[in-house]
């Protein structure tokens, strides 16, 4: 059985049109002129135990709406979501009591008192025993570095430490799904690679569930094995990152420096360009594998260097986002 | 109901770490509190009694009534409004506990903070300048405990659904502020209603805010007999049993619309 289940999910918002001018501001307080925004429009999907999915797509798109929703945070307009088989909407309170949800953009921690009070009240929350709060609190300190920041006052904490404190906040009642909303945002380098070390443990020493919204390209590289790619609502994508890279860029290019000038033809990759001594070829992954063609050309003529060079993740993305809504333009 | 409790001490923390708005509020309430009293003593002038009720009372009931009014902090106003508003009830609503309910332990955490902050200044202050504020007697003192208990529950429950507004219209704006000196005036908080012309009173009667205050302040300083009391707290339950009902109805209705602003 699926940990979650999503089924034709449909969010619409009624907004208030602004209308420029005073004339506009005063029309607007009496009759204001509404609106009807569809953020998601009949998406559906289903997540296994254990899953890492990124759940990506430009800004506006409807990811952190979807979130909202999966978290019974926002009620959906139609459409089921079904988490461990009980309804957000209708249950919220013990769905979210198997969920930890992390927001990007802001904490669920007290900002005025010490991060050690944030968890001991979530420990009261969620009711957890001594033994797992101990255990979970180790853990957290191991990967997360948590001990040395637990007696500082939230507010004081850098925006990387307070992640920090967000991601074990969330963890301390050992939930089986994990929400991360852009949890990576703003952050440097080092604390990244905390995170996404962070995320991969607990995945595969806990099964944990985890569905990451995201805009970066590392987060995406390194932790999600199944992508799911939303834009202007619906979902235009789902599957691995190599069968998308697959889909988009099935071609790669191999660059060859000869001693000396050659122009040497192979039956299965096209030349695109002679430059001097070096030529550029481009062939199909299914057709041909690098080793193979630079034994063919190495056949042919001495080879002084190669380099190998594939469609990079930020250019598939760019085209996964765009063709579609082109289509739908 | 360990978690409630938690609440509330986390509240109290986190007022105590802004020590200098302690000071400020309690200076504040001082100087409402005297001012409020020269005012009635000017106003009763050569008059040893008005409307029953004594300059002695009088001053009692105002600093009772400065001393409550501290109390009845409604945080669940600005709790509702802002977390609306920067979004960050999406963080409240990922917890599994019922959202009210930490609304009113956040305000319990606020009101134990506010009786230390304010019982002893403002008695001391108001038994310095106008004498003891001593209660027309135990068994009043008593009835007034539950009729403040009460007056809290109406106020609470009022605030909170007043509060809900903004689950729907986002930016109340004023109408807090607008809604506070509504409630200051026809609460008789400051001037009690049965120095108003009859038809108002006749009104306000009707209207739940003179259960905040005058209510519990009537019995404090005896202004009500014991049977009167004991009217005045069966009428303040009725409102809060209604009050609370129609929070309870308003709360379902608006978390379905909530909405969350920002990414």
């Amino acid at each position: 059985m699926p940990v979650i289940e999503v089924k034709h999910l449909v969010k619409q918002f009624k907004t208030v049109k602004k209308e420029k001018g005073l004339k506009g501001s005063i029309k607007g307080l009496f009759k204001p002129e509404k609106k009807i925004v569809t953020a998601v429009n009949d998406i559906s999907f289903s997540i296994e135990k254990g899953e890492i999915v990124g759940y990506i797509g430009p800004n506006g798109a409807g990811k952190s709406t979807t979130v909202k929703m999966m978290s019974g945070i926002l009620a959906p307009t139609s459409g089921e979501i079904l988490i461990n088989g009980v309804s957000p909407a209708k249950d919220r309170k013990s769905v979210v009591r198997q969920l930890g949800v992390v927001f990007g953009q802001r904490t669920q921690l007290y900002w005025d008192l010490r991060l050690g009070e944030s968890f001991e009240l979530l420990r009261r929350i969620y009711a957890v025993d001594d033994a797992t709060f101990n255990s979970n609190m180790k853990m957290m300190d191991d990967i997360l570095g948590i001990n040395s920041i637990i007696d500082t006052p939230v507010r004081q904490l850098s925006l990387g430490q307070r992640m920090r404190g967000d991601l074990a906040a969330a963890m301390l009642h050992s939930p089986d799904v994990l929400f991360l909303d852009e949890p990576t945002i703003g952050l440097d380098v080092d604390a990244k690679h905390a995170i996404r070390h962070f995320i991969k443990e607990i995945n595969s020493t806990r099964k944990t569930t985890v569905i990451l919204t995201t805009h970066d390209l590392g987060d995406i590289q390194e932790l999600c094995k199944r992508l799911i790619i939303i834009n202007n609502g619906v979902i235009i994508e789902d599957g691995s990152l190599d069968e998308l890279v697959d889909r988009i860029a099935p071609f790669r290019q191999l660059i060859v420096d000869f001693y000396s000038p050659q122009h040497i033809e192979h039956p299965k990759a096209a030349i695109d360009k002679i430059e001097g001594a070096r030529t550029v070829y481009r062939f199909e992954k299914s057709q041909i594998t690098a080793a193979e063609l630079i034994d063919d050309i190495g056949k042919q003529a001495k080879i002084k260097d190669i380099r190998l060079e594939e469609a990079s993740i930020d250019d598939i993305i760019r085209i996964a986002y765009n063709e579609k809504s082109e289509h739908r333009a | 109901m360990k978690t409630y409790f938690y609440i509330a001490k986390l509240r109290m923390q986190t007022m105590l770490a802004y020590r200098v708005e302690i000071f400020t509020y309690m200076i504040m309430q001082c100087l409402m509190m005297v001012a409020i009293g020269f005012f009635w003593i000017a106003a009763y002038g050569d008059n040893e009694v008005s409307h029953n009720v004594t300059v002695d009372s009088m001053m009692t009931y105002n600093v009772i009534a400065t001393l409550m009014n501290s109390m009845y902090y409604m945080g669940v106003e600005d709790r509702i409004a802002d977390s609306v508003k920067s979004g960050s009830i999406a963080t409240d609503m990922i917890k599994p506990v019922s959202l009210f309910g930490m609304y009113l332990a956040e305000d319990i955490g606020n009101l134990i903070i506010c009786f230390f902050r304010s019982t002893i200044p403002l008695l001391a202050v108001g038994a310095l300048i106008f004498g003891i504020p001593a209660p027309a007697s135990p068994k009043h003192f008593v009835l007034f405990l539950s009729s403040f208990v009460l007056g809290y529950g109406i106020n609470w429950t009022f605030s909170a659904i007043f509060a809900m507004i903004s689950f729907t219209a986002i930016n109340l704006g004023p109408a807090f502020s607008v809604k506070y000196h509504f409630v200051n005036m026809l609460s008789g908080s400051i001037i009690p209603i049965w120095f108003f012309p009859q038809w108002l009173q006749t009104t306000v009667n009707c209207l739940p805010f003179v259960y905040m205050f005058q209510a519990p302040l009537s019995i404090y300083i005896g202004k009500y007999s014991i049977n009167e009391s004991l009217n005045a707290l069966a009428i303040q339950a009725i409102w809060f049993v209604a009050l609370t009902l129609l929070l309870i109805f308003a709360q379902r209705r608006a978390t379905k619309r909530v909405l969350v602003q920002g990414g």
